[in-house]
């Protein structure tokens, strides 16, 4: 399993894309991140309320399993809890494995 | 600070804070700041937001959020308070005055509704944020990361940028996705330059045309974030990559980021409008900002496409100067360098 975080629009437009591929990780970490993306399964689909804010940062997270593909793009102030410490989680976790 | 209100009872205040005069209503709304009463100051803010009667004046209110996603935060400076010990207060409260000041004395604008309608910022909001924004009522400034971006309210056309995004929600309303998204960020992009451009009394040939500059820290390869003059341009580094911005339609981005690329095909109309007011020369807010507001506010809608705003401004400068006029043409030929409308 692969989760990518792809972080685009603010003001300065400047899109960044953080990836974290479960195999690569120790099994602590495999595990934290099984159930971050279990909790984003389990969480509500985030409305695309329409929203007067201008310059957000966009987040879009592709969850890679066994199963397919799949996406979900939310404004940084319309992402769920659960979606945004995952989006923490593998930037942080990125950041520290270099990749 | 006045001791008095912060013994009057908070139905009281709320009432102060809903009828009162415009120094009452300050006073008050100081006093439940200080109280704590922030969820109720929050509602009263939002309603007077809604049916607020005009003050004609400049009202101005800076929020430190404390590194907190908590807005607007605790009040840090007001209206005709004295400076304080805190660059990014005192930034955003001078910024956000020359940009009323440019809307007021240029464009014969009262504030963001033209309803002298109170300008609220916040700075140190959340940590190391490497953002400014709008969110539908007032300003938010990030203290930037510290390696990378410095400061957001360091640069005052980022403040006249975001407070442009309040005067298009109460009048074009350009839907913020793809083309009317791109031209929703250019009009942000040439009247915030046009204010830092108005403050320092700059000619066309004297402005930078650069949207950010002094954002970027040293060490990064770069003089902006945005060049109107050159888009694609601003800068090229290893960690921040290199500006994506086209300068022509023949390299329109399409893409699903970036709400299908507002922040960065605005780089298309950023140079129609580079190139018209370079035509005309002299200073670009008396005649290519005049072309530009008017459309903004009277020809242009949530869904106009690059192709309405040249014919928008190609017809307002008709009105203004003429058909066939000189200001006219500069503007059609600005519009066909970069490949929206077809020479001919």
């Amino acid at each position: 399993m692969r989760v990518t975080v792809e972080r685009s629009g603010g003001f300065a437009g400047i899109t960044k894309t953080a990836s974290v591929d479960r195999d690569a990780l120790a099994p602590a970490d495999a595990e934290t991140m099984d159930e971050l993306v279990r909790d984003v399964d389990d969480a509500a689909p985030i409305a695309d309320a329409p929203s007067q804010e201008r310059d957000r940062f966009e987040y879009s997270v592709t969850l890679e399993t066994g199963d397919g593909l799949r996406t979900i793009t939310a404004s940084e102030s319309q992402a769920s809890p659960s979606l945004r410490r995952l989006i923490e989680w593998v930037v942080s976790t990125a950041d520290r494995s270099g990749s | 600070m006045n001791t008095i209100c912060s013994i009057v009872p908070p139905h009281v205040l709320k009432r102060i804070a809903t009828n009162g005069t415009e120094r009452q209503r300050d006073r008050a709304l100081r006093a439940m700041s200080m109280a704590g009463r922030m969820r109720e100051r929050r509602q009263i803010l939002g309603s007077l937001r809604f049916g607020y009667t005009p003050s004609g004046e400049l009202s101005r209110t800076v929020y430190d959020a404390h590194r907190s996603e908590e807005l607007p935060g605790t009040r840090a400076r007001g209206e005709g308070d004295r400076a304080v010990d805190d660059v990014d207060v005192n930034e955003a409260y001078d910024g956000a005055g020359s940009t009323y000041d440019f809307y007021r004395e240029v464009l014969d604008r009262n504030s963001i509704d033209d309803q002298g309608m109170r300008l609220d910022s916040s700075v140190h909001f959340s940590v190391d944020l490497d953002n400014a924004f709008w969110d539908g009522t007032q300003m938010v400034y990030g203290d930037g990361d510290g390696e990378i971006f410095e400061r957001f309210t360091a640069s005052i056309d980022v403040i006249g940028h975001e407070m442009t995004h309040g005067v298009t929600q109460y009048t074009a309303e350009l839907e913020y996705r793809d083309q009317p998204g791109a031209l929703n960020e250019s009009n942000s992009d040439v009247f915030g330059s046009l204010v830092k451009q108005w403050s320092m009394k700059q000619t066309v040939e004297e402005a930078d045309w650069l949207i950010g500059h002094g954002l970027l820290l040293p060490n990064i390869h770069g003089q902006a974030l945005r060049s109107m003059k050159a888009p694609g341009t601003a800068y090229d580094d290893p960690v921040l990559g290199k500006d994506p911005q086209p300068d022509h339609m023949s390299r329109f981005v399409t893409t699903a980021a970036d709400r299908g690329g507002v922040h960065i095909n605005s780089g298309i109309p950023n140079r129609a409008f580079y190139l018209a007011a370079t035509a005309i020369g002299g200073y670009a807010w008396e005649v290519a900002g005049k072309i530009w507001y008017t459309t903004l506010t009277q020809r242009l809608q949530g869904d106009s496409q690059f192709a309405d705003a040249a014919a928008g401004t190609i017809s307002v400068a008709g009105e203004l100067y003429g058909d066939g006029s000189s200001e006219q043409e500069a503007v059609r030929n600005a519009w066909e360098e970069v490949g929206v409308l077809v020479a001919g």
